[in-house]
């Protein structure tokens, strides 16, 4: 495995120069949320390679429910272990978590987005493709079974956007040589992973909490790509709506498969990961597959709480944050426009006494499509509305 | 109490301080995005108070040393990198540190938290997203939420920009002052993110 930190990655920082991402070798016991390090490129230090090695568990779900699988990652989230200053032993390796996972067909949006921005909420149900908003940040992605979710799980003090991107480049790169594939890969400035024609294979989310923190990330491997750009069409591109508010918004790449398979791709990622963070024997190994029949009864309790605030309209409608949608005519007039607030009617705009009339009912309705159609009386409107919203 | 919050810190606050809540270091009417960055201490006040007054720095911001800057005096800091200033009795200003904001990289959304919500230390209290990352935002002290900074709705970059005046989080009604001594002061916060 060639040294990953010889091959430093640059970011650059508002008002704050060229600063490099380094990988924190130092066993030092304080931990934070924010605390990877960040030091002007002038006085980092050259690299001496040497090794931070840590207790790594892998797992590897075998099943393709996003539901499962994103509570299966929350819950594993939840036990890590968190580093800080007044709880971590610094005798001790501190912990390292891979897991695997694939999901059937789904969309994923970022924990502050909105969805009905984002996506088309209306082609999703009519394709019956579960929309699910996650826990970390990000944009907007699509998962099929030709995708390999990767998640990385890390002390606080060890968060680095760019290392397991990285680690995972390097290896992937020594699979296409040794199959004489011209592929080649690496991690560009928004922590994506990128073909050598600048398109994009793998995305990256980050979640960090007080001592750890997650990378995970996509990777596109033979992904039907046509049904991504189909059902990531927003429903705002027709023109006839508009959502405004803030909120974090996708930003759209073109997008590639890598073409290998999902077991070569796991198996290189397992083996990336064991000779950079673990020493060489195999002993203390420990891979664990995951389904939902083979969890304890504990894991079970645990992961089925996360499933139901996962599926729940509130979580995935209703956490957006405030917004305001608008509809137009087919001639561009505007009709009507909601202001919502978490998941809320707060107010309404509207000329048409299809909805004047009946303002005082409609705010303080849950913003979905069948409780605003039963305040009013156009079925026009009522059609519209429980496809949109 | 006295222990917490020197006496002489609000014997000297401006006038202006004292009537109206926390205006001196947060209102837009005494800090505006045109104001030149080498402009003179807000406070002209201030030029009497010790140098240990938390407005007295604030409002010398452009004449002090970046790293000083990135961890003013008389603010008290949490290893989760929040930064507390009391304002007045029990009600303090809760944000997040310069060196965090810088870290964190461009915020692009501040999950805050409800008016009224009643909160425990330690527990989390909002969240803000930068460079896809969502990272958790702990409340140093229990108590209630006062007030929210809903400027970040429209300008979450001021969490980067501005991480101790117009980028302030929250305001809470302490329950429980004591909890404010588990804090650090700035100079424990330099040696924390240094050794960090």
């Amino acid at each position: 495995m060639r040294s990953l930190k010889a091959r430093r990655v640059l970011a650059s920082f508002p008002g704050f120069g060229l600063v490099a991402f380094r990988r924190n070798n130092n066993t030092d016991t304080t931990s934070t949320p924010f605390s990877f390090s960040f030091r002007r490129q002038s006085n980092s230090p050259t690299t001496s390679k040497q090794k931070k090695l840590y207790d790594l568990e892998v797992y590897i779900s075998r099943s393709r429910s996003p539901y499962f699988n994103l509570s299966y990652e929350d819950y594993l989230f939840t036990r890590f272990p968190a580093y800080t200053s007044y709880s971590a032993s610094s005798t001790q390796l501190s912990k390292k978590v891979l897991f695997l996972y694939t999901n059937y067909r789904s969309v994923i949006i970022g924990r502050n987005q909105n969805p009905w921005r984002e996506t088309n909420v209306q082609s999703l149900r009519r394709h019956n493709v579960p929309l699910i908003r996650r826990k970390s940040g990000g944009g907007t992605v699509f998962h099929d079974e030709g995708n390999v979710n990767y998640s990385v799980m890390m002390p606080g003090n060890s968060f680095d956007r760019d290392e397991h991107a990285l680690l995972l480049c390097t290896a992937l790169n020594s699979v296409f040589k040794q199959r004489a594939e011209e592929t080649v890969l690496s991690v560009n400035e928004r922590h994506d992973i990128v073909d050598q024609n600048a398109r994009k294979v793998s995305g990256s989310a980050y979640k960090l909490q007080r001592g750890k923190a997650y990378h995970h990330g996509t990777m596109l491997l033979n992904s039907r790509l046509e049904t991504l750009s189909k059902l990531l069409h927003h429903s705002v591109d027709s023109g006839l709506e508009v959502v405004e508010g803030p909120g974090v918004q996708s930003v759209r790449s073109p997008v590639s498969n890598i073409g290998i398979s999902n077991e070569l791709f796991i198996n290189t990622a397992i083996a990336a990961f064991k000779s950079e963070y673990m020493t060489g024997s195999d002993n203390a190994f420990k891979a664990r597959y995951v389904d939902e029949d083979s969890i304890t009864k504990e894991e079970e309790q645990e992961v089925n709480k996360s499933i139901d605030e996962l599926q729940s309209w509130e979580w995935t409608f209703g956490s957006t944050p405030k917004f305001v949608h608008r509809f137009l005519l087919r001639d561009s007039t505007p009709a009507v426009s909601f202001t919502v607030k978490e998941g809320t009617i707060l107010d309404l705009e509207s000329n048409l006494p299809e909805f004047t009339e009946y303002k005082d009912s409609i705010i303080g309705s849950p913003y979905r499509g069948a409780d605003v159609a039963s305040r009013i009386d156009s079925e026009l409107w009522k059609q519209r509305l429980i496809g949109a919203i | 109490m006295a222990s917490i919050r020197p006496a002489a810190i609000r014997s000297r606050l401006p006038v202006v301080g004292r009537s109206a809540k926390f205006v001196p270091l947060l209102s837009n009417r005494f800090y505006s995005k045109t104001t030149p960055k080498t402009v003179a201490p807000l406070f002209t006040v201030s030029r009497t108070a010790p140098s240990t007054s938390l407005f007295n720095v604030l409002g010398r911001r452009s004449y002090i040393k970046s790293n000083e800057e990135e961890t003013p005096e008389g603010l008290r800091y949490t290893e989760e990198h929040e930064w507390l200033a009391l304002e007045d009795g029990n009600l303090a200003v809760i944000g997040i540190t310069g060196y965090a904001s810088k870290a964190l990289g461009d915020v692009v959304y501040v999950e805050l938290p409800s008016v009224g919500a009643s909160i425990v230390a330690g527990e989390p209290i909002g969240a803000v997203e930068s460079v896809k990352s969502a990272s958790d935002i702990y409340s140093p002290v229990s108590g209630e939420i006062i007030e929210i900074n809903e400027q970040l709705d429209k300008k979450p970059g001021l969490v980067n920009a501005e991480p101790y005046r117009r980028g302030w989080i929250c305001k809470i009604l302490i329950k429980d002052t004591t909890e404010l001594e588990s804090m650090m002061d700035n100079h424990r916060y330099q040696t924390f993110i240094a050794s960090s």
